[in-house]
């Protein structure tokens, strides 16, 4: 990603990154993110469900919130 | 456990435990093997979106496990990979007691009456394996009441207008609808086709001293919160054990079924891997009924070689293994300007069978409707359109905007089945017990592929005419098709040169070898192939409990 890249605004580093979109290392590691966030929170990432409340999915297991 | 049976069933999945109880309930003893575990909501409640069905990168919570039950591909350049479980091109099903249908959607489909004669009503093409069934949905019929009624569906029993007869309506009332139904609707009433509320297997009211469905909204590849959907896990499979005739044992690999110094089935050889032991036990039978799946059942026919059937038992004219076949599933994603997401499952509220057959140019159909509930990594997954980046603002904007606007038409094609999609013996690799893995190979026909671009346009065309701002799909490809709807490889027939068993299920050449499960499918339908397993298994387990 090139140094400096925490530095960056949200903006540019999207500009950093559509450079290096198709390297496999970075679709690999979209994925792997993605895939956190995503899944249930059984596996360590989306604390709190926080992606399904963003995108609007609703449980309804016994016990969901 | 016994020193001998009078039958021993080799897997728990949708069709084993139906035999067991016919037999059971006939007051004749009964083993049954299954090489997975016991899965429940009740062992296990949890919900792990990476491990399941629809989504298995990272593993099966319905087995088989990761490590040690390989298996190997042959691409179409003829190169092996060695793939494990969890990897594309496995073909996987499930491995537990109540097989898939732990697990399982549920959706209950009859076949159409023609679906059992294909080559008749098409003729067959050149290259494919194209047969009819050696039965007719007559003589099926009664089996699928059966099924409905003793396993349970819901449904309506008159909406399908394409239908064959039935004299008896399903036994609960069918799925209420959801956001989508009415949008689908609205579709099809624009461009003409019948649609009707798709039969499942799950309790829409208690009954037979389980809970209806709660609507959870997480069917497809998880177990049921409320025990409300059915499998033969909750139903058939705890009426055979009340008979305290029938034994099960989870965690047994059956090596090989026995014969002896005449070439004579006289029992099944299974395994057991506890503590990092292998034990071994032999158990005698009267009669063996081989239930493991369409790829596991054509392994354990040509596992069970000896000096008087060197390429394995019902093999004399190399027909175990072939034909294997499962569903194409043309899919079409749209997006609406209205909200359409509904967290009420199941989610399958809305199908249509006009497209099962007299499509102009191609070989039979097959049915098409909505989906269950998809979850958030299913929908990142699946449902991005093609031309969306996968990372960064965009994709994430999509996702927080579009999630609960996105619906699916989708539906399994009728394979036309070919030869050279088989299952045999590797000579390399071997599973964690030592066994030779089956080794898959072939691509679907081409006739198969056409059908199911036919059917992605039909699909999209409903889509299309229900009002999609925008959609998108993506056109098949020539691959082995199998999977949950596996199906094929010991076919049924009149003929013993052309087919693994007679219409029974009878293995030629041997009076007490049956096979039962998607294997003596000729051909797989254009539906969920579940319920016709499962009539099937009532069919043929009461001519094999009347045989005892």
């Amino acid at each position: 990603m090139g140094p400096g890249f925490l530095a960056l605004s949200p903006a540019e580093r999207t500009v950093r990154l559509a450079g290096i979109a198709t390297a496999p290392w970075f679709t690999t590691l979209a994925e792997l993110a993605a895939e956190g966030y995503y899944a249930d929170p059984g596996n360590g990432g989306n604390r709190d469900e926080r992606s399904w409340v963003m995108l609007g999915y609703e449980p309804r297991l016994p016990g969901s919130r | 456990m016994r020193d001998s049976y009078d039958c021993i069933v080799v897997g728990a999945g949708a069709a084993g435990p139906i035999v067991a109880v016919l037999v059971a309930e006939a007051g004749k003893t009964v083993l049954l093997l299954e090489r997975g575990a016991p899965l429940t909501y009740a062992l296990d409640p949890r919900r792990d979106h990476l491990r399941n069905q629809r989504f298995s990168e990272y593993g099966h919570n319905a087995g088989p496990a990761v490590d040690g039950n390989p298996r190997v591909l042959v691409t179409p350049s003829g190169k092996e990979r060695i793939i494990r479980p969890h990897e594309a091109g496995y073909q996987n099903n499930a491995a537990a007691v109540g097989g898939g249908t732990a697990v399982y959607g549920g959706q209950a489909w009859r076949f159409l009456p023609d679906d059992f004669r294909m080559a008749s009503r098409y003729g067959v093409p050149a290259g494919s394996s194209l047969t009819d069934w050696p039965i007719s949905y007559d003589d099926l019929a009664p089996f699928y009441e059966q099924a409905e009624w003793q396993i349970g569906v819901s449904g309506d029993g008159t909406g399908n207008p394409n239908q064959g007869p039935r004299s008896k309506p399903y036994p609960m009332p069918a799925v209420p609808p959801n956001a989508t139904t009415a949008v689908l609707k609205r579709g099809a009433e624009a461009i003409g086709i019948t649609t009707f509320t798709p039969p499942l297997l799950i309790n829409t009211e208690p009954r037979d001293g389980r809970a209806a469905c709660i609507q959870c909204g997480s069917c497809v590849g998880f177990t049921c919160p409320s025990n409300g959907k059915n499998g033969t896990q909750n139903t058939v499979l705890p009426r055979a054990l009340a008979t305290g005739l029938c034994d099960l044992v989870s965690g047994a690999m059956v090596e090989q079924v026995d014969t002896d110094a005449s070439g004579d089935v006289i029992g099944a050889t299974f395994l057991e891997g506890r503590d990092g032991a292998i034990t071994r036990r032999s158990v005698k039978a009267k009669i063996i009924v081989v239930s493991a799946g369409a790829i596991e059942s054509a392994r354990l026919l040509q596992l069970s070689r000896s000096k008087l059937h060197p390429n394995g038992l019902g093999n004399a004219h190399g027909q175990v293994g072939l034909n294997l076949q499962g569903h194409y599933y043309p899919t079409a994603y749209g997006l609406f300007d209205e909200p359409l997401y509904d967290p009420h499952g199941p989610g399958v509220t809305i199908a249509t069978t006009d497209f099962n057959h007299g499509n102009d140019g191609v070989v039979g159909g097959g049915m098409l409707a909505d989906d269950f509930i998809m979850l958030p990594i299913i929908f990142w997954k699946q449902a991005l359109p093609p031309d969306l980046p996968r990372w960064g603002q965009a994709a994430k904007d999509f996702v927080r905007g579009n999630y609960r606007r996105v619906l699916q038409v989708k539906g399994p094609v009728h394979e036309i089945p070919i030869a050279e999609c088989r299952v045999e013996l590797d000579p390399n690799i071997t599973d964690r017990f030592g066994l030779p893995v089956a080794r898959l190979s072939g691509v679907a026909h081409l006739e198969t592929v056409r059908t199911a671009s036919y059917m992605l346009g039909r699909a999209r065309q409903w889509v299309e005419a229900a009002g999609a701002i925008r959609q998108w799909s993506w056109e098949p490809g020539a691959r082995l098709s199998g999977g949950q709807h596996q199906a094929g490889t010991c076919r049924m027939g009149d003929d013993p040169a052309g087919s693994v068993t007679d219409k029974w299920g009878r293995v030629w050449g041997h009076d007490n070898l049956f096979v039962t499960d998607g294997s003596l499918h000729p051909t797989n339908g254009g539906f969920n192939p579940v319920l016709t397993i499962m009539a099937m298994a009532f069919r043929n387990g009461a001519h094999i409990a009347a045989q005892l």
